[in-house]
């Protein structure tokens, strides 16, 4: 290829990937997380948030054997349990991170309740929500981002075992 | 009656022996009492004759629930999740409650075992299910329910119960029967302490758990022990009685499940969803499917199996 007909195409290459990104993938936002070990995060720039539990806590759960979800519609406020886990060691609640009201539930936990353990951020997501624009913009300060929570970790971690 | 909600390290024991009311009184403990960091409260019981199944368990699996009609042995399910035991007298419960952040399951089966260990001459351990074994014979079982601000860790120690009864009361018919996601049960053989130590009784036990408690917290108040009759707590703990008591939390908080029984020949299969039997896919439609569906399965349980019973006599 020539020198110009080159710089044309890695351009339009560039400008093609870009195009595509913003078609094919939905815009996940980074996660916030609780004291809880719950996480929430952004979906596409709405009102609608998802949520489920953190690394830390499905490994501590030990393996997840069953889930109690909620109906799509309750209205949870913040620290309301929104899901009830029971793994081989203990029952525990899950905890609203924010007031929201519920949208949707993970089906595929009903028949592969694991899917927590194997994959706590993505296939493993418990449920979806709706929440308020004020508490949609106020995460940063209610809740710990990536950062915080990797130190929040850090400093407990000589807590109890589970 | 403030003082019974009050925190720190404290041993209680229940002098009730009915399973539905100290079930309800742990529960009531635990959300109301003001829970103090780095502290324990541990209530000791136990139950008259009866089975109790963890959370998401179906009942149908763990036990024969005939069997126990017939002997008026109790059936309950707990909040916690774990498996299925058998209690009767001979048979100590042990509730280890505290903050959600001090929950630590391995330290209390250890100070158990190592306080029994001590004090009569044994050899226990701890295994990575958290249960406790003897040589090759399960002796402790396990459950635990975390909540935000509470965690508890309770469990069981076979000291001199029935085990023939127990064997009885757990072996159940039904499973082939059933296809379902519930928690299952895993079987051991089971031992009573007082079958390698003939000196242990309950009685002995609880005296020493008691000493021992306040020395494990490094407490120097240690008559911080009450003896409790739940009865005069029933106004606050009859909520969580009725509810436990109730078929709705018995058998409607089974988790979904098909039932399967063969009639003439062919397969028919009954959903249950929240206990009640949502549809029934089979070949032929059996006369009795008018009266089945839509019922709640326990109660046409019974009609159920002779259902099954009639065409395996034909």
């Amino acid at each position: 290829m020539s020198a110009s007909s080159l710089l044309l195409f890695r351009h339009a290459i560039k400008f093609h990937s870009i195009r595509q990104f913003h078609i094919t993938s939905r815009v996940f936002q980074q996660r916030y997380y609780t004291k809880k070990h719950e996480w929430v995060q952004m979906i596409d720039n709405k009102n609608e948030v998802r949520i489920g539990i953190s690394d830390f806590a499905q490994n501590a759960l030990g393996d997840v054997v069953y889930c109690e979800l909620p109906s799509v519609g309750t209205k949870l406020n913040r620290d309301e349990t929104f899901a009830t886990l029971e793994s081989v060691k203990a029952v525990a609640d899950c905890f609203m991170p924010l007031d929201g009201k519920i949208s949707k539930v993970n089906e595929n936990l009903k028949t592969q309740a694991d899917l927590i353990n194997k994959s706590p951020y993505k296939d493993g997501w418990i449920v979806q929500a709706i929440i308020e624009e004020k508490n949609k913009n106020n995460m940063e300060n209610i809740l710990m981002n990536e950062e915080k929570y990797k130190e929040y970790l850090e400093k407990n971690k000589n807590a109890a075992d589970h | 009656m403030q003082s019974i909600l009050r925190g720190g390290n404290r041993v209680l024991i229940s002098r009730s022996m009915n399973v539905y009311t100290n079930l309800a009184l742990e529960r009531y403990l635990a959300e109301n009492i003001k829970h103090q960091p780095k502290t324990r409260l541990l209530l000791l019981w136990r139950n008259k004759p009866c089975v109790v199944i963890g959370r998401y368990q179906n009942p149908f699996i763990e036990c024969d629930i005939k069997y126990l009609g017939e002997k008026q042995i109790d059936l309950a399910r707990r909040y916690s999740g774990g498996g299925t035991c058998y209690h009767d007298l001979g048979n100590l419960n042990i509730t280890v409650l505290t903050t959600r952040e001090d929950y630590n399951r391995k330290k209390n089966l250890q100070w158990i075992t190592s306080t029994v260990n001590k004090a009569f001459n044994l050899t226990l351990y701890v295994t990575e299910r958290d249960d406790i074994f003897l040589d090759a014979y399960k002796v402790t079982g396990s459950a635990s329910r975390l909540e935000r601000l509470y965690a508890y860790h309770h469990f069981t120690l076979l000291i001199n119960a029935d085990l023939n009864e127990l064997r009885r009361s757990l072996k159940s018919n039904d499973r082939r029967h059933i296809t379902s996601k519930a928690t299952s049960s895993v079987p051991s053989s089971v031992l009573n302490l007082s079958d390698r130590n003939n000196s242990i009784t309950y009685e002995k036990t609880i005296e020493l758990l008691i000493k021992k408690f306040f020395e494990w917290n490094n407490e120097k108040n240690t008559s911080n022990y009450d003896y409790i009759d739940p009865l005069l707590y029933y106004e606050q703990i009859k909520n969580f009685e009725n509810e436990l008591k109730s078929e709705k939390f018995l058998h409607q908080a089974t988790p979904p499940f098909v039932y399967t029984i063969e009639y003439k020949k062919q397969k028919i299969e009954m959903f249950v969803t929240n206990g009640i039997i949502t549809s029934i896919k089979g070949d032929d439609i059996i006369i009795e499917k008018q009266n089945l569906l839509g019922k709640l399965f326990h109660v046409v349980y019974d009609n159920i199996k002779k259902i099954n019973t009639n065409s395996l006599s034909k």
